[in-house]
This record gives structure tokens, sequence and C-alpha cells, in this order.
């Protein structure tokens, strides 16, 4: 397929992926054991495209494509439960979370695929500090235009979505006192942070990613790190900022909100500008650094609140202005209304780090939740 | 020491496992030029007891109990290997006119992998994955049975041959169930007292190695076996739960000392002239001992849920066995237990597999790709 064009797919539909950890059970730091698993996967049906991922601690699953959060979240279980079962076969935990707690990164194994090799080669040391776990969304565009159009309106809710999933309060061993400290990791890399500025598709490859091709910086979209970046192949925006949570249920929340803020995007016919590139850093920072808790200062007022409160008025509006709900979408909105007030991820790690007092029972805390735990909105049914 | 340290450290350069090259040196300076004789040193075998002790709480910590329900076929294939390494060897012996008991004591030591050489030689390579998973928890497991078969067959052999032995004869019972008991005491001593006292990351390692030290040298004191109570500690510490934070592996400096010296002294210690007398039925019994645990890991590999040729490099990965063997019988010796003679068939097989070992479970790591580049 021709890398310029953009294929259509159906508007809003949604679609995951969740790069996860892999354990070793004896002594809770990462395991190398990529490869012996997805080779004991091939002899079983999983129903997702599990993949290996840069180190051989780590692999991602993709699943899609959905229509709503809450079908996603079924899927989600059931790959989920089928992943844990090859995992406690070969003596393996697996777990979200954006960084394991106390690995180190020199002791990281880059998995042995030429495309890898080739990244490690590039980046050096950074490739294998790139051990860390993010969840991406997709949400599916009629059209490039309207692709772009989303993906710039977007950059001004990040900092929810990344107080929603952050994960990552521990890295190398320490408590960094952010709650997503992942995204530091991703910062060094030179094609990371926002996407370039354009609206239209046309102008997009034609100033930009044709041009970068010919320089072969990058060879496809694949190559570009961005918070959010368009991905023509699939006909979807790919939103790659959130850690991986610590359970499948609430990755299918974020999805839900996700679809529920485009929605309301393109029903408000949003009109994205330049200017919001103005405070995207500050906001980001403080989404990493303190999470809920942070400041966030408006794009366009320029007000400054807490991201809790801009993320409520922001789920108020959705429900106001989107007009007639679905039950999936109803039922995201129920949830995502408590959200604001319970315990993040990021927040539940740093209290099991506080009352049981070693990195070890943060990862034991880690698995046991992955395997076990639903959302507080699991019983809300499709 | 330095001279083994030294060594050790140079050919790791070149992908040579560190206790392969204490080994060499130590057979060099030992049988070789004379310039060890451990027998001068009777106190070492407290260090090597220490050394050996560390070795198995490890390995034993790393038994993953959860698993080997979820798996059950890890426990068959190390039960298939344990029981056909056994039968084959007491075979071997047998055909070689050797005593039951003689026989029986051979096999029981054939039938462990010796955890210090695959722990240390894992740690070298810095080694993650499959191939390194089943060889450490075989290990675990098949030295445990073969303490379990040597005991018994001490038990039972003495038990046939001699009426003047019945006191020994109760008394492996008795040993075998008293080690046990007190790994678990002590299990339980450290978990209560844990919940109490914390105790600073960097000092864990420091505090388990003593604690094991204590544990090895109260077995000793009370004439229990301390190899046992030692791996049961380990698995008793896993199987309560109690989390070992920071890098608790080899044990620092404490472990490092341990090593060196232990292979220096049990190298050291190999007699050429009784291996030379025990040659042809120790090169059968290596062969014979490889064929059986090679073959029943690559049989069973699919179960596992392996590879064909991740289930033949576990298996070639369980090789060594010197060390680990040579400590049980001394240990053995050290309560009043004769060697029954079996020390050149035993020599011929240690000597061989002093060097071989090591290397084929570096091979097997290495081949199998779970190193650290």
């Amino acid at each position: 397929m021709d890398l310029l064009s953009f294929k259509a797919s159906e508007s809003l539909t949604l679609g995951v992926e969740l790069e996860l950890q892999l354990v070793d059970l004896s002594d809770f730091d990462l395991a190398s054991g990529a490869l012996d698993l997805l080779r004991l996967l091939e002899r079983r049906s999983i129903q997702a495209t599990v993949s290996p991922e840069l180190t051989a601690s780590m692999i991602e699953i993709s699943c899609g494509i959905f229509r709503d959060w809450l079908e996603m979240r079924e899927h989600l279980r059931r790959v989920r439960d089928d992943l844990v079962a090859a995992a406690d076969w070969l003596n393996l935990g697996i777990c979200g979370g954006g960084t394991h707690p106390f690995q180190r990164w020199h002791k990281r194994r880059i998995f042995k695929s030429d495309r890898f090799i080739k990244v490690s080669e590039l980046y050096g040391y950074l490739a294998k500090q790139f051990t860390v776990f993010g969840q991406h969304i997709h949400v599916g565009c009629a059209d490039g235009d309207t692709a772009l159009r989303l993906l710039h309106a977007l950059h001004s809710y990040i900092p929810h979505f990344i107080a929603l999933s952050a994960a990552s309060p521990f890295f190398q061993g320490v408590d960094t006192q952010f709650d997503s400290a992942r995204l530091n990791s991703i910062a060094a890399f030179p094609l990371s942070g926002r996407a370039p500025y354009f609206l239209h598709w046309d102008r997009f490859c034609k100033e930009y990613f044709e041009p970068m091709l010919t320089t072969k910086i990058v060879r496809s979209m694949k190559d570009f790190y961005w918070d959010i970046r368009p991905k023509p192949e699939y006909g979807t925006i790919e939103l790659r900022i959130c850690d991986t949570p610590l359970n499948v249920d609430h990755a299918a929340l974020i999805a839900g909100y996700m679809q529920l803020l485009c929605r309301w995007l393109l029903v408000s016919d949003c009109q994205p500008t330049e200017q919001e590139v103005m405070v995207y850093s500050f906001n980001r920072f403080q989404a990493c650094r303190f999470g809920w808790e942070g400041s966030y200062v408006d794009p366009q007022t320029h007000k400054t609140m807490s991201i809790r409160d801009s993320f409520t008025y922001t789920v108020a509006r959705c429900k106001a202005e989107v007009g007639c709900l679905s039950d999936a979408e109803q039922a995201c909105i129920d949830i995502l209304e408590s959200i604001g007030t319970d315990e993040s991820d990021a927040s539940k790690l740093k209290s099991v780090y506080r009352q049981q007092g070693t990195l070890e029972d943060v990862v034991q805390f880690s698995m046991d939740h992955f395997r076990t735990a639903s959302h507080a909105g699991s019983t809300v049914s499709a | 020491m330095l001279i083994a340290w030294f060594c050790g450290e140079w050919w790791l350069r070149w992908g040579s496992p560190r206790v392969l090259t204490y080994s060499i040196v130590g057979l060099v300076l030992g049988p070789g030029l004379h310039w060890i004789d451990p027998v001068a040193i009777p106190q070492g075998r407290y260090i090597t007891d220490f050394a050996m002790g560390l070795a198995l709480f490890e390995i034993g910590f790393r038994l993953n109990p959860v698993w080997l329900a979820r798996n059950r076929w890890v426990i068959v294939t190390s039960v298939g290997e344990s029981i056909a390494t056994y039968v084959a060897v007491l075979g071997c012996g047998i055909a070689a006119n050797l005593s039951l008991l003689q026989s029986s004591i051979l096999a029981s030591l054939c039938v462990a992998t010796s955890p210090i050489s695959v722990l240390r030689v894992t740690r070298d390579a810095q080694s993650s994955g499959q191939v390194t998973n089943l060889i450490l928890t075989m290990s675990a497991l098949n030295s445990l049975a073969a303490i379990l078969l040597f005991k018994g067959s001490v038990g039972i052999g003495l038990h046939s041959t001699s009426d003047n032995n019945i006191p020994l004869r109760g008394a492996v019972l008795f040993i075998v169930l008293s080690s046990i008991g007190l790994a678990i005491l002590a299990a339980m001593a450290f978990a209560v007292v844990r919940k109490w006292i914390v105790m600073p990351q960097d000092s864990v390692a420091f505090t388990i190695a003593l604690y094991v030290g204590c544990v090895t040298f109260a077995a000793d004191w009370a004439r229990l076996s301390p190899a046992l109570a030692t791996i049961v500690l380990g698995i008793a510490f896993r199987a309560l739960d109690i989390k070992i934070t920071g890098k608790y592996q080899d044990f620092g400096s404490f472990g490092r000392f341990g090593t060196i010296f232990l292979y220096l002294y049990v190298s050291a210690g190999i007699s050429f002239l009784a291996a030379w007398q025990g040659l042809y039925l120790g090169l059968f019994v290596v062969l014979v001992r490889a064929a059986t645990k090679i073959g029943m890991c690559t049989f069973m590999s699919k179960p596992l849920g392996a590879t064909t040729r991740k289930g033949f490099l576990a298996g070639l990965g369980l090789m060594p066995v010197s060390v680990f063997g040579l400590i049980v019988l001394e240990q053995a010796n050290q309560l009043g237990m004769p060697r029954f003679g079996i020390f050149p068939q035993f020599a011929s097989i240690a000597l061989c597999l002093e060097i071989l070992g090591p290397l084929a479970t570096s091979l097997a790591i290495r081949w199998s790709g779970e190193h650290l580049d």
C-alpha cells in the first residue's frame, strides 16, 4: 500500500495495543521470556495478535476492531486469561504498569529481529532504556483530514489521558515522585513529542511526510514516536501517551473515554489552532509529575485549574453536548464521573510500597491486579 | 585463591565460566603441582559447607511450588530423568562388579546436577529464559532427590549388609527428618523476626548469608545434613512468601569468596591416581548419565511447553555434578559414614565433569540465546 494514502475506516471504531511486562517469579525482576511465550502461544489459540517488542522482557498484544469499549473490555478479558494461562505454564509473571519498578536497563536483551537490532544500533543505550510499557489506542477516521483535525484537537486533552493511565511512579529502583515516569524515557528520542501542525492530509504528506521519507530518516509512520500519530495504513489516529494500566478493564475504559472525546470533538466541529502548542509541554509535564493534582492551563482561555477539574468539566461537557448517548457511552461516563476521586494506578503502587516496604511487593501487587482485578464499573453490562 | 580469581576474570572475557577456570586451577595447583593439600587444612570444610549452603539455599528459593503445581510436567520430567539416571548408573555399577550398596550410592550421586555450578554459570552469563529456568529448577529438584536417594541408600544398604550398623541405620532417618525440621523451624523463625525488623535493602544479602551460615553450622554441629537443611531452608523461605529484596544472588563478596575456595578445595582433593583407577566405569557413567538427562528432557520438551531444541539444551545444561557429589560424600564421611569404596569411580566422574559440566551448561545457555550480549 502507498505510504502516503490514508485508508478510510469506519468512524470512531476502536483498537488497542498493550505492552506488557514479563516477570521472573523468583526475584520479581524482568524475565527475558518473550520468545518462549510467543512460541507457546503459537500452539494455543488466542484472539489477539501477540508480538515481540524491543527488548526480550516485553510483549505487545493488539486487538481490534471494536464498536465500543464494553466490547473491547470483554475481548481483552479473554485475551488476558489466555495470556496468564500461558505465562503460568512457563513460570513467568505478567503484568501491566508503565515501568518495571527496579529493573536495570543494562541487563535487558534486545529481541533478535532485524528491525529491533537496527533500532538498537541506531539508538544505542536508549533502546534498552526504552523498556517501558504503554497503551496505544486507535480510533477510526473516515479520511485523512478528519484524522489530522482530531489528532491536533486531542492534544489539549493529553493531560487527562496521562493522569487517567499513570502507572509508573518507580523507575530503576527509585521513587521518581512522578505519577508517570515512563514518558521521560520516550522524550529522549529525536522523533518523539508532538506531531507537526498540519490540518490537511495532502499538505501533511507533501510538505512533511514525503520530504522526511526522502531524507531516509524515516521509512514509515512507525518511525515517529509522537504522542499521537496518524496511522494511514489502518485509517486511524493512534494515541501513544498512556502507560499500560494495571488491568485490562481500565485499559478499555481509557479507550472508551478517547472514543467519547472524539465523538464530542466531531459533533462540536472542533477547530484546533496552532497556539495550543504553547502550553502543551507544560500541561504534559504537570500530568506526568503530579497526576490528577497537576495544574492545567486551558489552551484557549489560559485559565489555570487542576487536571482533575479540567477532566470533570470535559466529561460533563461530553455528556451534555454529544446528544443521544449509547449504553456503552453512558456506562463510560458513569465510571469516569467517579474515577477522578478514585485512587490512580500510580497512587495504588505508591501505597503498596509504603505499606509493604519493598519494590518486589509492588511487582507482586501488579501481577495480582492484572490477573484478577476488575474495574469498579465491571458490573455494567453492554 | 588470588591466582584462581585472576584466571577466572581473565578467561571470562573469552566466555569461559569462572567456575570452570577455578576447577582447572584447583586441579593444576592441587593434584598437579601439589601446592594445595586439602588434608592440611581440615577447617576448610567449614567454608566449603558454607559456600555450598548458600548455593543450595539460593536454588531452593528459586523452586516455585505454584509453578510445579500448574505445570506438573516439570515434576514428571524431573522424577523421570532422576529415576532413569539412577537405574542406568545402578546397572552400570552392578555390571562393573560394584556391590549393590556401592552402585546405589554412585547412582544417587549421579542423579544430582551441581546447584552451585549451574547457578554460577547462569549468573556469569546473566542468562534469563526457559532453558535457564528449567536448568535451575531441575537442578534443585534432582539435588533434593539425590540427597534423599543417597541417605536412603546408606540406610537401607547398611541395614542389609551388617547388623553392627543398626545405630547408624536409625540415624539416617533421624538425620533426614531432623534436617528438614531444622530448616522449616529456621525459616519460620526468620519470617517472624522479619515482620518486626525493617531491613535496609543493601544489607539483605549479608543478613541472609549469615543466617544460612548459622543454619549450615547448626546442622553440622547437630551432626545433621547441612546440604539437606539449606536446600529445604530455601524452599521454606519461598513457601512462607518471605521476599528477599535487592541483589541477593551470589551473596556478594561472601558468595564469591566461598565459591573460589570451594572449587579450589574440592578440585585439589581429587586424586589423579584414584580417577585413573575408576576411569573406564567413570567415563561410561558420564555418557550414560548424559544420555538419560538429555534424552528425558528432549522427550518431554513439548509437554513442558518448550521446543525440542530447548528441551535438549535444558538436558545438556544439567551435566555438572562434581562439586555437589563430592561435598555430599564428604559430609557423609564427616558423620562417620565411610566413602563406601566408590571414591575412584566418582573421582573419575568428578574429574571429567569438573571440566565438561560447566562447559556444557555454558554452551546450553549460549546456544539457547539466553545470555546477555
